[in-house]
């Protein structure tokens, strides 16, 4: 029995360095190219090598909410203070069961209509449909039957009147210079059909009119960890893929799309938690399997402020519904390795995504319990394993350390010692404990997983001014 | 060998991180640096205009300095950075420009061994003062030597400086090297960059238009554009290149959009039977731009567009008519008809222009 135990962990401590090895080297490359992208784009902001305008392609901004009357009027109202000329700006509310249609009628001028609406993608019938004009700029708000955040963006792109569509959420803050950098790929590039914008947590920022006044670290550590968390996936490992445009996932809470390329593919899919995800997936194989030249970018100067969840609570919900979402994309198109294994899109994006994204959290709590088994049988070197996850961990902090402040320069923020001191708490509790729990809760994700479910992923919002 | 690999990892990181850390310090430093720099720019900048104002003129031992600092690109930045802010403060400068362009015309040659960025940064500064003040035509055909292997950035900033000299010539190479070498740069910015061409535009205009064969499309779109918010005298042009059957789509629609803007009797047949064409994008064009050539003839066609297949057809046909002032009772066989459609399109345009009060 001892020899076979014996064998078995020698097979899985191979197993396990050459994980090791390749999730070090995919991570110590999203940090290398960061931080060279970062400081060319910071060389290029101040050398004025940017495509400025005064006037860029219109934009339509499609917010879809369920129960969002606590932020939506915040929301949109920050939104009517965007620095771009052209936009206009369509809320779809999926059959809320709170205020949240209510608070709009209340605050904004507007009036109910009876304009058609061309059903380009399937959805939900509406119930009603108000339009009102602030500052110029259009404001559309349709009262439709609940189908889920995919049927409710459907419905926002049968309405958007111009070429390019923008999702956010119904609790995010666009930065005033939003839109105008994340069009900025589209004018560059004819083949672009697709721009991430990146996401950053609201709870850590004042801001008025579009400008950020201030920024500092928040107490609570939950928030905290996730904007280290935030830092290092925006500023490295998006980055990385971005090379190749091999990013496969558009964050809901702030994308831009091409509207007739996302019409052409049917809009966001119902049946799915992580619609973004699959869409991005989905552009890929639709432009792929056509042999239509394209190109998905990410652009970390357009910022989005998005609330994160603030208890253990929410942000296990949100990382399960991410988990399942990750899962059902990726099942979805195994064409991406078979039919496209030679494009980096495939061999590298979508087997990192396989490899460390939903494999990972397995391979990590199988890891776990092997060092048990192995504790159990005498077969342990204990100070080797300890110098190994000293090693890990060490390496973990400094890379979301490195994240850190990488943020600080390329935006131009304020640094305080403060902050600094719990920047370097919430890495290092985030790299030797958060991350672990949040393992096991991906492992557990489809524990009462329903697959029809159609479910909105709230999490417990916060008026915006409170923070 | 993960453990050597992770440590040589983790060493590199340690120098990233130590970098970056250094960057922000030294982030600061410079600001507080430049800001000093663009004080004394400032104060100069002044100086001379007072003394130029006064009748003296600029010495040679002034611009021999001022050539040598701003071949450093930071000097060139803060130098760019006093002009911003005098401009801002409405101080007149425009005779101190003038007086510096032999600095700018040996800056802009000496430039060319400078990488990209710093190329393009060169010529968005000179797009930004050279209005009325840098009109040398060295300081043109350097910046054209700049496109070779240029980024999309540096051919932008090139451009946005040739729109700021008066001749035609410079732009028109600029068009032609991006037409050789099939380098695309959107419509939109080449329209919106004509657009800031601040001399004769007609003139510019027809030796464009002179020119158009040897541009590619994406230059010829943007210059339609740039043709329908400038001239109305491409009306006989513009019709007899629509009626050429060769013609490609995307020219075409942006033709039709040109007679929206200016009226020409001879185009509306043409509209006419352009919406029964077979192509969509065509139709709907031709429905919208209708709106202002109001007869019986195009009334009865748009009616009868109501019913057509394309949504976009039927919304741009209910959209025209009430545009036209249609009254509701010469509606009335749309509005009773059996196509629902037709209708409901037409309802609530109606309603919507009953709520502007604009409906007869």
């Amino acid at each position: 029995m001892n020899l076979f135990v014996e064998r078995f962990m020698e097979v899985v401590a191979i197993l396990f360095i050459t994980y090791m090895l390749l999730y070090t080297t995919f991570l110590f490359l999203s940090v290398l190219f960061g931080a060279i992208r970062l400081s060319e784009k910071d060389r290029m902001v101040r050398l004025n090598n940017e495509i400025k305008h005064d006037y860029y392609m219109p934009i339509s901004i499609i917010i879809p909410a369920f129960n969002e009357e606590v932020t939506i009027v915040d929301s949109v109202r920050s939104l009517l203070d965007l620095d771009y000329k052209l936009y206009e700006i369509i809320i779809v509310d999926d059959g809320s069961t709170d205020e949240t249609s209510n608070q709009l009628l209340q605050f904004f001028p507007f009036k109910q209509t009876n304009s058609p609406i061309h059903r380009k993608l399937k959805c939900k019938e509406e119930e009603a449909i108000y339009e009102a004009t602030v500052n110029r700029i259009n404001l559309t708000l349709i009262k439709k039957a609940n189908g889920g955040k995919s049927d409710a963006l459907n419905m926002g792109i049968n309405v958007a009147e111009y070429p390019y569509f923008v999702t956010i959420d119904a609790d995010s803050l666009l930065q005033g210079n939003a839109l105008e950098k994340i069009i900025q790929p589209v004018l560059a590039d004819e083949q672009v059909i697709a721009v991430g914008g990146m996401v950053r947590v609201a709870q850590c920022v004042d801001m008025t009119d579009g400008k950020v006044n201030d920024y500092r670290m928040p107490w609570n550590p939950i928030v905290g960890m996730q904007v280290v968390e935030y830092d290092r996936s925006f500023l490295a490992s998006r980055i990385l893929l971005d090379q190749f445009s091999g990013n496969l996932i558009i964050s809901g809470a702030f994308g831009l799309f091409k509207k007739d390329v996302v019409i052409a593919t049917g809009g966001y899919k119902t049946d799915t938690i992580g619609e973004d995800m699959e869409l991005v997936m989905r552009l890929h194989t639709f432009m792929l399997n056509n042999n239509r030249p394209y190109k998905i970018s990410y652009q970390p100067e357009a910022i989005c402020w998005s609330q994160s969840p603030e208890s253990f609570r929410d942000i296990f919900t949100q990382r399960r519904r991410w988990y399942i979402g990750l899962f059902q994309s990726l099942v979805a198109y195994p064409m991406m390795l078979f039919r496209f294994r030679y494009k980096p899109v495939s061999f590298i994006s979508y087997l990192y995504y396989w490899l460390f994204e939903l494999l990972g959290p397995f391979i990590e709590v199988f890891g776990i319990l092997t060092i048990i088994l192995a504790f159990q049988f005498d077969l342990l070197n204990v100070p080797f394993m300890i110098n190994l996850f000293l090693i890990y961990t060490g390496y973990g902090i400094l890379l979301s350390l490195t994240a850190f402040f990488q943020r600080v320069y390329t935006q131009g923020l304020r640094l305080y010692t403060l902050d600094i001191i719990k920047a370097i708490f919430m890495v290092v509790v985030e790299n030797a404990i958060y991350r672990y729990i949040l393992s096991l809760v991906r492992v557990t994700s489809f524990i009462g997983y329903k697959k029809k479910r159609k479910t909105w992923g709230t999490i417990k919002r916060q008026k915006h001014m409170d923070f | 060998m993960f453990v050597f690999v992770t440590y040589f990892y983790l060493l590199i990181c340690l120098l990233i991180l130590f970098y970056t850390i250094g960057y922000i310090f030294y982030q600061r430093y410079d600001h507080h640096r430049e800001e000093r720099v663009v004080k004394n720019y400032k104060h100069m900048i002044l100086e001379q205009q007072q003394a130029i104002v006064q009748g003296t003129y600029m010495k040679r031992d002034y611009r021999k300095p001022l050539l040598k600092e701003l071949k450093k690109t930071k000097q060139l930045i803060a130098f760019e950075k006093a002009l911003h802010q005098l401009d801002n403060e409405n101080v007149s400068i425009s005779a101190y420009l003038t007086q510096i362009e032999p600095v700018i015309k040996k800056l802009v040659t000496h430039y060319q061994e400078y990488d990209l960025m710093e190329k393009a940064y060169l010529a968005r500064f000179i797009a930004n003062y050279a209005k009325d003040s840098w009109q040398d035509p060295l300081i043109y055909r350097t910046l054209v030597s700049y496109l070779d292997h240029a980024s999309i950035y540096l051919r932008e900033n090139v451009l946005m400086a040739t729109y700021q000299q008066s001749d035609p010539k410079w732009i028109i190479k600029v068009y032609q090297y991006l037409s050789e070498n099939e380098l695309f740069h959107h419509p939109k910015l080449i329209q919106d960059g004509l657009l800031s061409y601040p001399y004769d535009s007609e003139a510019l205009i027809d030796e464009l238009w002179k020119e158009r064969q040897t541009f590619h499309e994406p230059i010829v779109l943007g210059m339609i554009g740039f043709i329908t918010y400038q001239s109305d005298r491409y009306k006989h042009i513009f019709y007899d290149m629509l009626k050429e059957k060769q013609i490609n789509l995307e020219v075409k629609i942006r033709l039709m959009r040109y007679f929206e803007k200016h009226h020409h009797p001879k185009v509306e047949s043409l509209l006419i039977s352009m919406v029964s064409d077979s192509q969509e994008p065509i139709r709907i064009i031709a429905v919208y731009v209708l709106r202002t050539y109001p007869s019986e003839k195009a009334i009865a066609t748009l009616k009868k567009a109501l019913t057509d297949a394309s949504w976009y057809v039927r919304k741009n046909a209910s959209q025209s008519l009430l545009a036209m002032h249609v009254s509701k009772s010469e509606l009335l066989d749309v509005l009773t008809g059996h196509d629902r459609y037709a209708k409901e399109m037409l309802r609530y345009h109606i309603e919507e222009e009953e709520e502007g009060g604009m409906l007869a």
